[in-house]
């Protein structure tokens, strides 16, 4: 791989902090050796209508089972139901929580530079805030937070990062 | 066909191409979108935009060297483009340096990080 | 119907370190210490339960000897695996058939899969290095690439001081 250029900055700059409300964080648990992908499509039309992804994760669990959090819009509107049961999922095996809050930016080469994931958590915790998922992938940043405290979370950031004045 | 002006967006950070594709499509321009160079060219020989928005640092073939080719050519000079880099204080060493970005025939040229909103006055701006 | 993609990247010579279930302190303190050793996280999944993190994150195997010195202690050398690649496509466009085509297939397969992260516009996965090339022709059997699609393994690099 080419190293074009290196980067240098006294504070990490982005794109603009964005902050979204009223998500519903879905958890499953997947047993790893038969995910059957066919039954775990949500219904289009659901997703269509009312539940747009916002963010995936996961990762493969010391018991072998395969966690993923989904984050969708439309904490209020279709029941859980309607998205979980052509999954055929046990209740074991998946949890919602709602309404939850995303808080999310992009900043240039994140991918390439050390310390912005560290420098988003440091912004979370210097506020007491507490962090529900998180993904670092690309050149964004997702956190995925308890109700109302995303905006708390946008002036934490907003301390860490240069934000373009709007 | 549609009288939406047609932009494209060539940058090989697919996370930034899909953010200003949204904001462009929010102010009802059609967007197409390449990732290096190479790529940019073949959709421009596809269907001509109306602007490009470029980056400069690109696999295969850099922004530079795709603004002077589509400059000096007879079918694609009169493409509005605007250059795109990370080429700002906040690089301490590159191939790519600021004089090499003024001294090409771009019609603009915007240091990252970008300020989207900053972008679409510039893009509203050039095709008025 | 095969569904529509932009394109896809792998990238291999990584190492995955898997968080298991510790304090957030203890974590939040791992970090702050590989980013005062320079060392980049390219990937990173978290999850919170009761004041507890599990999660992995994804860093340059050159960064590992470095890395481990800085750990905390719960991560066993069990839960670092290495060499692993990234192979990610885009867009996603909020696709849940995609992800779902995806990771049934590399499952069908016998393509491990340790973690997985969506961004704006990419979803990548964390897979075993030697068999990227392998993930990224099941890719195209499900979703279609254009015809002058960026190459798979073309990249520039930047680096932080």
């Amino acid at each position: 791989m080419e190293t074009i250029a290196v980067y240098w900055e006294p504070q990490i700059k982005t794109y603009g902090i964005q902050v979204r409300t009223r998500l519903r964080l879905i958890s499953l648990h997947l047993q790893t050796g038969a995910i059957p992908g066919h039954q775990l499509d949500f219904p289009a039309e659901a997703v269509r209508k009312d539940h747009r992804l916002m963010l995936v994760t996961g990762h493969i669990q010391a018991d072998g089972c395969f966690h993923i959090s989904m984050l969708f819009t439309g904490a209020g509107a279709a029941p859980v139901k309607d998205l979980l049961i052509p999954c055929q999922l046990e209740p074991a095996n998946f949890n919602i929580t709602a309404p939850v809050e995303l808080i999310f930016f992009q900043g240039p080469h994140y991918a390439d530079r050390y310390g912005i994931a560290d420098a988003a958590l440091y912004a979370l915790e210097s506020k007491q805030i507490d962090l529900l998922a998180a993904a670092c992938s690309g050149s964004a940043i997702y956190l995925v937070l308890p109700e109302g405290k995303a905006q708390h979370a946008r002036s934490a950031l907003n301390d860490i990062f240069v934000v373009p004045l709007k | 066909m549609t009288d939406k002006q047609l932009i494209l967006v060539v940058d090989d950070d697919p996370d930034l191409v899909e953010s200003i594709s949204m904001k462009l499509e929010s102010q009802n321009y059609r967007v197409d979108k390449a990732y290096d160079g190479v790529e940019a060219f073949a959709h421009i020989q596809n269907e001509k935009p109306d602007l490009v928005i470029l980056d400069v640092m690109m696999p295969r073939k850099n922004g530079y060297q795709l603004c002077d080719e589509l400059k000096k050519s007879g079918n694609y000079s009169d493409i509005v483009i605007v250059l795109l880099t990370a080429v700002a204080d906040a690089v301490a060493s590159t191939n790519y340096t600021h004089l090499d970005g003024k001294s090409t025939l771009a019609d603009d040229y915007i240091p990252k990080p970008i300020d989207l909103d900053n972008l679409m006055q510039i893009v509203h701006d050039h095709l008025e | 119907m095969k569904l529509p993609i932009d394109g896809l990247k792998i990238y291999n010579s990584l190492a995955l370190i898997f968080l298991r279930n510790d304090l957030c302190a203890h974590i939040r303190e791992a970090f702050h210490r590989l980013a005062r050793q320079r060392i980049n996280v390219n990937m990173l999944t978290l999850t919170a339960t009761g004041g507890r993190w599990v999660g992995a994150g994804c860093i340059s195997l050159c960064d590992l000897d470095r890395a481990r010195a800085v750990l905390p202690e719960s991560v066993r050398q069990s839960d670092i695996i290495y060499p692993v690649g990234m192979l990610t496509v885009f867009p996603h466009k909020s696709r849940t058939r995609l992800f779902f085509q995806l990771i049934s297939a590399f499952y069908e397969r016998r393509l491990a899969l340790y973690a997985t992260a969506s961004a704006t516009s990419t979803l990548s996965f964390i897979m075993d290095g030697h068999r990227l090339e392998q993930a990224a022709q099941l890719v195209q059997t499900i979703a279609e690439l254009p015809s002058h699609h960026t190459p798979f393994t073309s990249r520039l690099h930047v680096r932080q001081l």
